[in-house]
């Protein structure tokens, strides 16, 4: 553990705040050396979701599924939407957003959504599972699955987040005029997914409560020479790139999707399983040196019956 | 024998005349063409007897010069005379085509402005293409210059300002046939529509003005307090605008008495968003479209809320199916106890007019922005952006024809007679016609919206398993040759 502790006035051991930066003041710093490389983490995570069989049957087969399922409800397509239903949120909220409006329509979906955020929850938390257990032991069992459903409830809590960082980022955008929007809300997408990557992954591994999760992944985001914000940033803007992108196969209403759709959307899934895989490597490396967080200073008793003697 | 003979002549004369007559007057009742206006009459039901599918292209006359200082709103969509003559407005003329092969008949100076839809009225000295023209207040630049061509209007555009008017040129001459223009406070973006002695518009002011087609009066004016919608519609002695509606004011159809303006009821439904569409009447009920998919039905004697229906869109921008599109006016269409719909990604949608039933959807995936679709017996005629013509079943809803236009931009649909004219593209404008082909067939193709297992199956198992098999193979060698990413019992990566 890299935190600083020193004694107290009574003899005990009383954590130091780390020293406050500011919200970017670690991309100035040396590289962290215990973090791995972006590229390493990423092959490290591609290489190990993508050779086991369970990660990748399952990603077809809870893709075949919820096709059906959504299509069954009245889905019209685009198809090309599911090929984002594996990533980080709030990625991932632009499929719930779509799915449940595309369903029910603007008015009653918004009200759907959660419902679909916590199907994706579901989903989200049972193919990390099986992406830290390739990381850890280089391959996946069920055991793996069944462990990530401990980030159910922080993978929910984020899905939530990201709804209301989707509606804020366009509202913001909207007050920033055409030309600022798309800047506006890619910022957004990038920061959010940058400070909140690690939770998941920290409620699976460390069986930390929510709160805990959200505050020890911003630490963690935020530690100086990182590159973690380098790497949100790149993989963000590469996946907003493909909202924007014209001519990508299944992005017609056809509820029947193409080959090509398939392959699309296939592959865009394993690869945010092997961005999990990277985050999850990146944050094991760094994890006993990720800062706890400050202790709130507490009026002493002494000083709270001083005060009520004065007055 | 003089009377042999003379008994003989009248009935050869009688025989002649009668050939003659059938001739003369047949001939043009056989192409005999009623289009006069947006969606082809008053109630703009869009209902067509013209040709349906199969059809080929009969011509296409890309010949059209446009002239002025912006010239990116094209040609706006056709009006067909009862004798065949093709009116389109371009930004600063109106223009006539013959009706048989698209060649010009008539140019008439316009003051530049939208190119909105004109109609053909009637006046004791024969028929009158009435059109609106100028931007009013706010123009598209100060600099701008009214044509230097034989305008009507050419002097009232001194001064420097973009005034807005209704004027009138007559259909045989394209000269001017009113005293003066009629000088309206708004720019008008909808559709010119007629009845048998006026010429209704709806500026985006909220006002709508009614003008004497024989002498260019106006006969009254209305305020309504927004923007109007579509075009006004004219059903038994009623005149219906919708309101596009306000922060502050509702969005709502209001309908005036055709002879005073007196307001005589309004209609509005409590879930709808702003109405985009001209109101439409068919078979006693009142229809348009809302923005955010919303397809709604009223009373057309009480304006009494009858029905909506809301289509959803996954693909529609800003969730909004049916927009407000300036003089590319969208309608619904109906007719047969059947309400038919078109959103801007080209999704047919059909209803139950009665209840507001969904019957089928066809997604044609092809954009339709910027009009609305055209009814004949069979078939739902749908022109979309990519310059297709696309044939949808009324019944099965079913895909049953597509046809080419040879251009982009496809949009105005017209009967006329033995066609139907379009116009396609916006600055290089051009006119098309479509004739039926007895040689085409139609097909038979479901929806793509319509599940079907084995075509679904298919591409998961041609595209998304091979794809999983094709990672894995790729994958398990290089995650052998790497080892494990954390090294067992020491807690840290192995990079």
């Amino acid at each position: 553990m890299s935190t600083r502790n020193t004694r107290d006035r009574r003899g005990g051991r009383a954590p130091v705040a780390p020293p406050r930066r500011g919200l970017l003041s670690g991309m100035s710093a040396p590289p962290l050396d215990s973090m791995p490389r972006i590229r390493t983490a990423f092959t490290r995570g591609l290489a190990g979701t993508w050779s086991s069989p369970l990660v990748v049957g399952s990603i077809l087969v809870w893709l075949l599924t919820e096709w059906l399922v959504v299509v069954a409800l009245g889905y019209p397509g685009p198809f090309a939407l599911l090929a984002h239903v594996s990533a980080p949120t709030p990625l991932s909220t632009f499929t719930d957003l779509s799915l449940s409006t595309g369903m029910l329509g603007v008015r009653q979906g918004l009200l759907f959504v959660f419902a679909t955020a916590a199907v994706h929850a579901l989903w989200f938390s049972v193919l990390l599972g099986l992406a830290i257990e390739t990381i850890e032991s280089g391959g996946a069992t069920r055991w793996g699955a069944i462990r990530g459903l401990r980030a159910f409830s922080v993978v929910l809590a984020l899905h939530v987040i990201g709804v209301a960082v989707v509606f804020a980022a366009q509202i913001v955008a909207a007050l920033g005029g055409a030309g600022l929007a798309l800047i506006i809300q890619m910022a957004a997408l990038v920061v959010a997914t940058w400070v909140f990557a690690f939770a998941p992954v920290i409620a699976v591994t460390e069986r930390r409560r929510l709160m805990d999760c959200l505050g020890r992944s911003m630490r963690a985001a935020r530690m100086p020479g990182s590159g973690n914000l380098t790497f949100a940033a790149i993989y963000t803007v590469s996946i907003f790139a493909t909202f924007l992108a014209p001519g990508l196969p299944g992005v017609l209403l056809d509820v029947n999707p193409p080959a090509s759709a398939w392959i699309y959307v296939v592959l865009m899934n394993l690869l945010h399983a092997a961005i999990l895989g990277a985050f999850t490597l990146r944050y094991l490396a760094v994890a006993e040196e990720v800062p706890d967080a400050p202790v709130r200073a507490t009026p002493s008793r002494e000083r709270a019956s001083g005060a009520r003697r004065r007055r | 024998m003089r009377l042999f003979h003379l008994s003989r002549a009248p009935h050869r004369s009688l025989a002649v005349a009668s050939i003659t007559l059938a001739i003369v007057v047949g001939g043009p009742l056989a192409a005999l063409a009623d289009w006069v206006q947006f969606q082809g009459g008053g109630s703009h039901d869009g209902l067509s007897d013209g040709p349906s599918a199969p059809l080929a292209l009969a011509w296409t006359n890309a010949d059209i010069k446009l002239e002025g200082t912006d010239t990116s709103g094209g040609l706006s969509s056709p009006v067909v005379a009862e004798d065949g003559t093709i009116v389109v407005v371009a930004p600063t003329a109106v223009l006539g085509f013959d009706g048989g092969d698209g060649s010009p008949v008539f140019s008439a100076g316009r003051d530049l402005g939208p190119s909105s839809q004109p109609a053909i009225g009637r006046t004791p000295e024969g028929p009158i293409v009435v059109f609106t023209e100028g931007f009013g207040n706010g123009g598209p630049a100060s600099t701008g210059s009214v044509t230097a061509s034989p305008s009507p209007s050419a002097q009232a555009g001194a001064g420097g300002g973009f005034d807005s008017h209704m004027n009138a040129v007559d259909l045989a001459t394209g000269k001017p046939v009113w005293g003066s223009r009629v000088q309206l406070q708004d720019v008008v973006q909808t559709p010119v529509a007629v009845d048998q002695t006026s010429a209704y518009i709806g500026d985006v002011g909220g006002r709508v003005t009614a003008v004497d087609l024989a002498s260019g009066e106006v006969r009254w004016t209305k305020d309504l307090g927004t923007p109007i919608a579509g075009a006004i519609t004219l059903d038994a002695g009623l005149v219906l605008a919708t309101t596009l509606g306000g922060q502050q004011q509702p969005s709502e159809i209001v309908a005036l008495d055709a002879e005073s303006g007196d307001e005589q009821w309004r209609a509005a439904a409590e879930d709808a968003s702003n109405l985009v569409t001209a109101p439409v009447v068919a078979d006693g009920r009142v229809l348009t479209l809302d923005a955010l998919g919303g397809v709604l039905a009223f009373d057309a004697g009480d304006g009494r809320f009858l029905w909506r229906s809301e289509v959803i869109n996954p693909i529609s921008p800003r969730g909004q199916p049916f927009l407000l599109q300036g003089v590319g006016a969208p309608a619904p269409v109906s007719a047969d106890g059947q309400v038919f719909a078109v959103d801007v990604t080209g999704r047919v949608y059909a209803f139950e007019a009665e209840t507001g039933a969904a019957l089928w959807d066809h997604a044609l995936n092809d954009p339709s922005h910027f009009s609305p679709p055209l009814l004949t017996d069979d078939h739902v005629l749908v022109p979309t952006d990519s310059g297709t013509v696309y044939a949808v079943d009324r019944r099965s809803g079913h895909l049953v024809f597509r046809v080419d236009g040879g251009g982009t931009f496809l949009r105005g649909l017209a009967d006329a007679g033995d066609l139907l004219i379009a116009i396609r593209g916006f600055e290089n404008a051009a006119l098309v016609a479509f004739e039926a082909d007895a040689t085409g067939r139609l097909t038979d193709e479901p929806s793509p919206t319509t599940i079907d297992i084995g075509k679904l199956l298919t591409g998961f198992l041609l595209g998304g398993v091979p794809t999983g098999f094709v990672v894995l193979l790729l994958a398990r060698p290089l995650q052998r040759r790497l080892g494990p990413a954390i090294v067992p019992g020491s807690g840290e990566e192995s990079v």
